[in-house]
């Protein structure tokens, strides 16, 4: 039914014979089954009627962009976690909603539930039932914790499912105390690759079995495998992972350094002796790399650590950021400006790569997204749909699933459907 | 049962971490994984932590828990000799991981071939044209480039990475997911696609950046969900043996919240039911939550509030992951067999699909060199030269 809304020329169609149930708010499914849809998959979106997501907020707060329209329309997270859908509105409470929702299970190959264990089976659709309807369909179900175990059915976000793999603890400033460490939504990132394969996965196994599959994606499952030096540390040598912030156990220097803007921030490391020899050379000081100099080796510099950041830190600060980061790399060390948003934009590599996405959207107006996580050739991906308004393709999906135009119309009357949240 | 991806042959080149992340995904699901090693070794098996604290090609843990049952082969790479068996190990596959500097990637990706050979997943800092194609980059410097460093650090201070290596693996994880799926394609439509994997772009194009919101808000915020006195309970909160982790800001999990700490009456309370008010009051609602937390464990927090919907986690070290009850019922660890210090754990699956995921121990280096030589026909004379002349191993 996608055809209906684009054409086809010139994308990338991958995974064209993939039709996807996007039964999932916030962040990581959404934008793991996006990553899919870029790649050719058909989706259709159900959203929650008349319940909103989080990511759908009634009135005006921080997480809403400027302009005309509904707040609804215009969070962050929806808009980055959404493009290349067709969006349904559904209120699954009404039978007329488990009727539609029954068509869409038989249209589909996997239904990618992101909500907490239980929600879905609470609405009438449990995986027996869904299997039942069509038994060539899979269901990707990705609670926080899993869908078993004492910790089935907890509530949480992607920040505190990282708290709970072991990693929160060890990324703070070792300066700062616990309570100090930022969140962030890292596992919301590792997350949705995982649906990603973990839905292509179900699609080969169903060529063997000729029968759908049931996947169980823990989210916190799905990020912990990142960490297996953290992991072995501690159950092989009993030490607790360090609080290294910036510092590499083997590499001297590896560090952050403030240039002459005091706001401006660089990282510089030098991984061998020859990378060393190369920055010595940028700051007029070879003799630190000649063999009689105790900082010439790695062992000297491990002993030197904090010498050396202090040396190159007096260097850094005397100069402009860019200044700074043209020498050093044209000198083969390596070294990168922290950059900030804005900073982004003006990356020479990016540009020259076509990166940047132009997405027009009817309340946020025309926006310079962020691109693809990969480049394909010889058929590209495009972001041919930004994030869809509540309800946008009702009547396309409900039309090709077989419903008659007099019945689409009873659907809006008894509140089934809408493109319209009231409170 | 066959596992899911049984019958798919992917080759792994480079010795990275990133690289051998993107092959485990395919090899514990059930694909053959060739890994062409690099002569030291590579980043991959010289990684610490190792097995008591000695190194060894064999015992790091980085190899030990991302190149489960893979075939190791060794070969000089730069070596016209080493291409060669390169190019006729890839032409038999379905899909090539590679990840080396630029030039020798492109170099290899050349050799292919571009009509029947396999489907390629190149995996660079930056990609592989473009002004910044032969940068030398790491973890951290890559990281930096992507706003997620500026956004992880506080007003004054150095912005910091991740754990170490975290983004890496994220970077093998994208490739792995862009990989399975232009094998899917190349097998359904025919079409074999080439992937300029930069790592850049694969972490600065995903979600946990800062460029959305400051492109459709105007904003540049620190890193979310970080502990804030403005609107609360988020981020990092002291309880009777460590920390708990909360995001019960909004208003039906702060709602929630009350009621689980027997305060019921706050949530109509005029200091904390408007969003100004509240932001004045920090102080005022830490004396509620303050006496609760600090009777309670961790866990008891997490549990109890759990019953009431109220989004909160432990902040738990790595001794507690392995004992944790939810672990142990859904043997989210896994333990495997290693040739060296025997038995060992390891993360298990990334999810589960019925019996389609097993975790086989890694290779020792180069211990499938001779036989996969064999197996395309490289007589034992060429076998000797090759070793004589350094080009395996």
């Amino acid at each position: 039914m996608l055809n209906n809304v684009v054409s086809n020329e010139n994308r990338c169609l991958a995974l064209q014979d993939i039709k996807i149930i996007d039964f999932a708010e916030v962040f990581a499914a959404p934008f793991g089954i996006s990553l899919m849809a870029d790649m050719g998959a058909e989706v259709i979106k159900v959203e929650s009627y008349p319940r909103r997501s989080l990511t759908r907020p009634i009135s005006i707060d921080a997480r809403v962009a400027d302009g005309p329209g509904p707040a609804y329309e215009k969070t962050a997270p929806q808009t980055q976690g959404n493009r290349n859908k067709l969006f349904l509105s559904l209120n699954l409470n009404k039978k007329e909603g488990k009727e539609i929702f029954t068509r869409l299970i038989q249209w589909a190959d996997i239904i990618i539930d992101g909500y907490a264990a239980g929600v879905i089976e609470k609405l009438g659709f449990d995986w027996e039932k869904i299997h039942n309807i069509n038994n060539k369909i899979s269901m990707l179900s990705m609670p926080a914790w899993g869908v078993d175990g004492p910790y089935s059915g907890y509530t949480a976000l992607g920040s505190l499912v990282e708290a709970s793999s072991g990693h929160v603890i060890t990324r703070g400033n070792s300066q700062k105390s616990t309570e100090d460490i930022l969140g962030t939504i890292q596992t919301d990132a590792s997350a949705p690759l995982e649906v990603m394969f973990a839905t292509i996965s179900s699609m080969y196994r169903k060529q063997q079995t000729g029968i759908g599959s049931f996947i169980d994606l823990s989210h916190l499952e799905s990020f912990a495998w990142y960490l297996p030096g953290m992991l072995s540390e501690w159950k092989w040598n009993k030490r607790l992972p360090k609080q290294l912030g910036n510092l590499d156990e083997s590499f001297v220097p590896h560090g952050c350094f403030v240039t002459n803007n005091n706001q401006e921030w660089i990282v510089i490391a030098a991984e061998n002796d020859e990378q060393w020899a190369n920055l010595c050379h940028v700051f007029l000081k070879d003799e630190f790399a000649n063999i009689k100099h105790d900082w010439s080796t790695i062992q000297g510099r491990i002993k030197n650590r904090e010498k050396i950041h202090a040396w190159i830190q007096q260097e850094v600060v005397k100069r402009d950021r860019t200044e700074i980061i043209n020498i050093l790399t044209s000198s083969n060390v390596i070294a990168a400006p922290v950059v900030n948003a804005p900073n982004l934009l003006t990356n020479e590599q990016l540009t020259f790569r076509n990166w940047w996405q132009s997405i027009d959207h009817d309340f946020l107006g025309n926006r310079l997204m962020s691109g693809f996580l990969w480049d394909i050739k010889p058929d590209a991906q495009k972001w041919y749909l930004p994030a869809g308004l509540l309800g946008e393709h009702n009547e396309i999906i409900l039309d090709n699933l077989g419903f008659s135009k007099k019945e689409i119309d009873i659907f809006y009357k008894k509140q089934v459907i809408s493109n319209k949240y009231t409170e | 049962m066959q596992k899911p991806l049984n019958g798919i042959k992917i080759i792994e080149i480079g010795s990275t971490i990133a690289a051998a992340s993107a092959s485990k995904q395919f090899t514990d699901f059930g694909a053959e994984v060739i890994k062409i090693e690099l002569l030291n070794g590579g980043e991959i098996r010289r990684t610490p932590p190792f097995f008591q604290d000695i190194p060894n090609l064999e015992t790091g843990a980085f190899h030990i828990a991302l190149d489960t049952g893979k075939k190791s082969i060794v070969i000089d790479h730069l070596s016209n000799s080493g291409k060669e068996i390169i190019t006729r190990i890839c032409n038999d596959a379905q899909l090539v991981i590679i990840d080396l500097p630029v030039t020798e990637s492109k170099k290899i990706l050349n050799l292919l071939n571009k009509e029947s050979g396999p489907s390629t997943v190149a995996i660079s800092p930056h990609g592989l044209e473009g002004p910044y194609s032969n940068r030398i980059e790491n973890e951290m410097s890559i990281f930096a480039w992507t706003t997620r460093m500026e956004r992880h650090g506080h007003d004054g201070s150095e912005p910091l990475r991740y754990g170490p290596h975290v983004a890496t693996i994220q970077i093998g994880a994208t490739a792995a997911a862009v990989g399975l799926s232009i094998v899917w394609g190349h097998e359904h439509d025919g079409i074999r696609r080439d992937v300029d994997l930069s790592s850049v772009e694969a972490l600065a194009g995903n979600v946990d950046t800062g460029y959305v919101d400051w492109v459709l808000l105007g904003t540049q915020r620190k890193s979310g969900m970080g502990r804030n006195t403005d609107n609360y309970p988020i981020g990092n909160y002291k309880c009777k043996d460590g920390y708990v982790m909360f995001a019960a800001t909004l208003g039906p999990q702060f709602a929630r919240l009350c009621e689980a700490i027997g305060h019921p009456e706050l949530i109509n309370d005029s200091r904390f039911n408007d969003p100004i008010e509240k932001s004045k009051h920090f102080e005022d609602f830490m004396e509620y939550l303050d006496p609760w937390l600090s009777n309670r464990t961790k866990k008891e927090v997490f549990k109890e509030m759990q019953q009431y919907r109220v989004m909160v986690a432990p902040v738990v070290n790595m001794s507690e992951v392995t004992d944790d009850e939810q672990a142990i019922a859904r043997n989210s660890f896994v333990e495997i067999e290693h040739s060296q210090i025997g038995k060992t754990i390891i993360h298990g699956p990334p999810f589960k699909i019925e019996d389609s995921w097993e975790a086989l121990p890694p290779p020792d280096f180069g211990s499938s060199t001779i036989e996969i030589l064999t197996k395309l026909k490289y007589s034992k004379e060429e076998q000797i030269a090759l070793f004589k002349i350094g080009a395996i191993r």
